[in-house]
């Protein structure tokens, strides 16, 4: 990607009537998501402001964020009282020359005088928008400018959205080539597109835009691995935890109970810190409560992982996927729901598993038992719904835009992950899962750096993205 | 990468495994700086460094560590002194020659077997056969790094880096086999004085082995010192109870070639063969910026590039256009209400039907500059005497409505605007047009609720 010189820098101007979503786009297509200033308020960006996309931390696109333009039924009858223009650009440039360049049409002008500077324009529409007369003037007083002009059609997945209408008013004004983005959720490869399409009306940057296509997919395949990583991450974390106290202190129904809730306590931060970790790494701001960025999925997120009927679905399920023994009965106990008790439990898996974990596990049980000693350890269910959530979390967070104050409606990421051959595919993670659960000390970041565990993780992180894969 | 980097951006890595440091300089000299991401981490990471002290104890750690290393050659070879000095019949000065040879060599041979061995194994396995290598890295960690985590992160963040280029078996392997060279070098040459300067008889000793087979080692071992010009005892020297002087001199050769051939040839070979993958794989040692902690850093450096306001807000409203203007002086209008549906979405019906049958001037405008002047036209002909300018709640407001509502505002009484809603209604809509218009300099007097309507003045 250095080939991307700052002389090739490219410029674009976004540009669109007021509150069409000009800096939501903005945000979405740099990740950002403090840029600028969004609200339903008509008028909230007053200045001209840039913006880097950077690739590789090499600025290759500079976006400017101009004013809504509001006023363009008036300005272009102000504009076609200029005499003595020899073209439509001249006009532009003599308005800007001209007194109310300063005065009345102050916003508009910023938007035009930065318009005539730059390659090309991104306009901006709210398709919610009945088309009106006023925005046939604005893509006139655009068009005058003699640039480029890619119109981007926002919002629509909204109910309301005219979008043949809009598209019909575009075709008149000459902008054949137009890009559906909707900056709250963009579909997946739409900001492909966007570059794509701008390359079409930009022949002489197409391999800089190539470049910029090439760049988001590596970025966003970076992005998805390393999001993986972070859920194997705690999916080995939480298979891994073991909490021993004496045969005595179970049977005291206070202090077992103290130990079941500490158990759920950590599993439950652990999840947390991950849910905080796959934000950070999307770009957006950890537990960002003013601008919670994912509401419904984040609604769904803390829902009760110890909940009984859940975990006996997701039982049944693990059960459906792979034949493991353990899985179904867990629930017998309903204090326990989600936890397992005791030496001889999951003895079954131990032995199972002695020979990928040694001797060492089954030496400790054995032990145990002599010892009066009882383990209290996560049961597999847990770690397919904090598979599942973590998942579906990880899906939205791919499919929203960095400009969204709303809730968009993620119903539809989270039920296909709960698909029948999804299912399958997570029962198998569970089942390389149970490594884990001969090495305690594995729930503690310090021995991140295990080699057995990295692999293990790195294992579970490429089973996770396959699953990410089907879409 | 220069190794030096790639270490100090895994150590911090390690480092802030248990949560975070304080960054903020750090972040802000990365950003700083035009260059790859990754080069915007390393500045952090150096930045971050410097404050934990990482270069000043990785210098101490660098001075010491080939002095460690060759105090550990000479450990070694003490020990193979010690060992062969066992078999020196001190009182006489003889010297049982097969049982010096294992006793320089057995310790040697086995280490490498072992070394070569482990070669073919899984990593996981292959720690062992490198031990020499990894007390050293030990113990120059524990004598110059000092205490505490940031001292623990620095060797972590060497293993790790090692690991991953696969070349944590090669470095170690470098480290023992310049040890057991080192080592191989100080007997040698204390050998060779010993028996260039001092006198010995040099024999051999068994009770069960028969002496051809003496005959044969001997000639076996000499083959490859042969090949260097070293000689060996023939069969005559080897079966004589005691040899001659020219015999002792063949005996000294032989034992100086052995381990010469056996012991220190094979050592710098193969330090020379881990040299070799070294340098092979050095360009690999570099931090995995796939990790979850490397790609979140990456977001953050995206995200405090500075965005810069290029045409400044001048915080200047708009000039209220018309608003200057005197309007016509009360009692000159009709006593007509006027209903003007403005900018109205194509599907809304028009007239409202509780004013299809009324008498009051009925207008529909769509806002192009034509229709916006015939409506200004007529306005001024017809006067009325309140003028309702019906707009859809739904759209956005903007100056080109404001510049309507000042233009018609001259031509009645008084102005209201009624917000059409379509569906159901919507506070947050209802209150951004107030607050709009209040914004505009269009005064709002007074707000029914029922009717969505603003009176604006």
């Amino acid at each position: 990607m250095s080939q991307i010189s700052p002389n090739s820098l490219l410029q674009i101007a976004v540009v669109g009537h007021t509150n069409g979503g000009k800096t939501s786009l903005l945000r979405t297509l740099t990740r950002r998501v403090d840029f600028g200033e969004v609200s339903d308020r008509p008028g909230t960006t007053r200045h001209v402001e840039a913006v880097d996309l950077r690739i590789d931390g090499q600025a290759s696109v500079r976006f400017y964020d101009t004013p809504g333009l509001e006023d363009a039924v008036s300005l272009l009858v102000h504009l076609q009282a200029i005499d003595g223009a020899t073209s439509r650009q001249d006009r532009v440039r003599r308005f800007l020359d001209g007194p109310e360049a300063h005065g009345v049409f102050e916003q508009e002008a910023k938007v035009l005088r930065k318009l005539l500077e730059v390659d090309a324009a991104f306009l901006v529409i709210d398709t919610r928008e009945p088309v009106l007369p006023k925005f046939r003037d604005e893509i006139e007083l655009l068009n005058a400018c003699a640039r480029p002009i890619l119109p981007v059609l926002n919002f629509i997945r909204d109910a309301a959205s005219r979008e043949s209408a809009w598209r019909a008013l575009l075709m008149d004004g000459g902008l054949h080539a137009i890009v559906r983005f909707d900056a709250a959720a963009p579909f997946t490869g739409a900001e492909r597109d966007l570059y794509q399409d701008l390359g079409t009306l930009l022949p002489a940057n197409r391999s800089v835009l190539r470049d910029i296509v090439t760049y988001l997919e590596q970025e966003f395949d970076a992005r998805r691995a390393a999001a993986c990583k972070v859920i194997a991450g705690l999916l080995v974390a939480v298979a891994a935890m073991r909490r021993t106290a004496s045969v005595t202190e179970f049977e005291q129904p206070r202090l077992r109970q103290a130990h079941i809730d500490a158990l759920r306590q950590t599993v439950f931060n652990r999840a947390q810190r991950s849910i905080d970790e796959l934000l950070l790494l999307y770009g957006f701001r950890e537990s960002d409560a003013a601008e919670a960025p994912l509401p419904e999925v984040q609604g769904r997120l803390d829902l009760d992982l110890f909940n009984v009927d859940a975990l006996l679905e997701a039982g049944t399920r693990l059960g459906k996927g792979v034949a493991m023994g353990a899985a179904v009965g867990v629930v017998a106990d309903l204090a326990l729901a989600g936890l397992s008790l005791g030496a001889g439990v999951a003895l079954g898996s131990t032995i199972g598993g002695a020979l990928s974990q040694g001797l060492n596990p089954l030496a400790r049980k054995i032990a145990n038992w002599f010892n009066g000693i009882k383990e209290l350890s996560v049961e597999d269910p847990v770690l397919m719904l904090l598979a599942q959530r973590q998942l579906s979390l990880l899906q939205a967070l791919e499919s929203r835009g960095h400009a969204a104050t709303q809730r968009v409606a993620t119903g539809d990421a989270i039920n296909s992950i709960d698909a029948p051959e999804r299912i399958g595919r997570l029962a198998k993670t569970v089942e390389l899962l149970q490594s884990a659960r001969g090495h305690p000390q594995w729930e503690t970041p310090q021995h991140a750096d295990s080699t057995r565990r990295r692999e293990l993780v790195d294992a579970v992180a490429m089973q996770l993205k396959e699953h990410c894969q089907i879409n | 990468m220069p190794f030096y980097e790639a270490l100090i951006t895994e150590a911090i890595r390690n480092l802030e495994d248990r949560g975070p440091l304080d960054d903020a300089q750090g972040m802000r000299l990365a950003v700083a700086e035009a260059g790859s991401r990754e080069s915007q981490l390393i500045t952090r990471a150096r930045v971050l460094a410097q404050r934990l002290e990482l270069p000043t104890r990785l210098q101490r750690a660098r001075a010491l560590a080939p002095l460690l290393l060759l105090v550990l050659a000479l450990i070694i070879a003490l020990l193979g002194f010690a060992l062969a000095g066992q078999v020196v019949d001190a009182s006489d000065r003889r010297i049982n020659v097969m049982a010096a040879l294992a006793a320089l060599l057995g310790v040697h041979a086995l280490m490498l077997l072992l070394w070569l061995m482990t070669l073919c194994l899984p990593r996981s396995l292959a720690g062992a056969s490198n031990a020499l290598g990894q007390f050293w890295l030990q113990i120059t960690a524990k004598l110059t790094l000092g205490r505490g985590a940031e001292a623990a992160a620095l060797p972590r963040a060497l293993l790790g880096l090692l690991d991953r280029a696969k070349l944590l078996p090669w470095v170690l392997g470098l480290a023992s086999h310049v040890i057991w060279a080192l080592s191989f070098a100080v007997v040698l040459g204390a050998l060779i004085f010993a028996l260039a300067f001092r006198s010995y008889t040099l024999a051999w000793e068994t009770t069960i082995l028969s002496p051809d087979s003496f005959v044969a080692a001997v000639r076996l071992l000499g083959i490859a010192p042969g090949w260097l010009g070293f000689p060996t005892p023939d069969s005559n020297t080897v079966l004589a109870p005691v040899a001659n002087a020219s015999g002792q001199r063949l005996w000294a050769l032989w034992l100086i070639g052995c381990v010469a051939v056996y012991g220190l040839l094979p050592r710098l070979l193969c330090a020379a063969w881990c040299a070799l993958m070294w340098r092979a794989r050095h360009a690999q040692l570099s931090p995995d910026f796939g990790l979850p902690y490397y790609r979140k850093l990456f977001a953050r450096l995206d995200a405090m590039a500075p965005a810069i306001v290029v045409d400044a807000d001048t915080g200047r409203q708009p000039a209220a256009v018309a608003s200057s203007m005197r309007r016509h002086s009360i009692g000159e209008t009709a006593a007509a209400l006027a209903v003007v549906g403005f900018e109205l979405p194509a599907e809304t019906p028009w007239p409202p039907l509780s004013l299809a049958a009324s008498d009051a001037i009925l207008m529909r405008v769509d806002g192009s500059a034509k229709e916006r002047a015939q409506l200004l036209d007529a306005l001024t002909q017809a006067r009325p005497h309140v003028l309702v300018l019906a707009l859809s709640a739904a759209s956005t407001p903007d100056r080109g409505t404001a510049r309507l509502v000042r233009d018609v505002q001259t031509t009645c009484d008084e102005c209201r605007v009624w917000l059409i809603v379509s569906g159901a209604p919507d506070d947050s809509l209802v209150a951004r047009w107030r607050d709009w218009l209040a914004a505009s300099g269009l005064a709002v007097t007074s707000f029914t609720d029922g009717l969505l309507a603003f009176k604006v003045d």
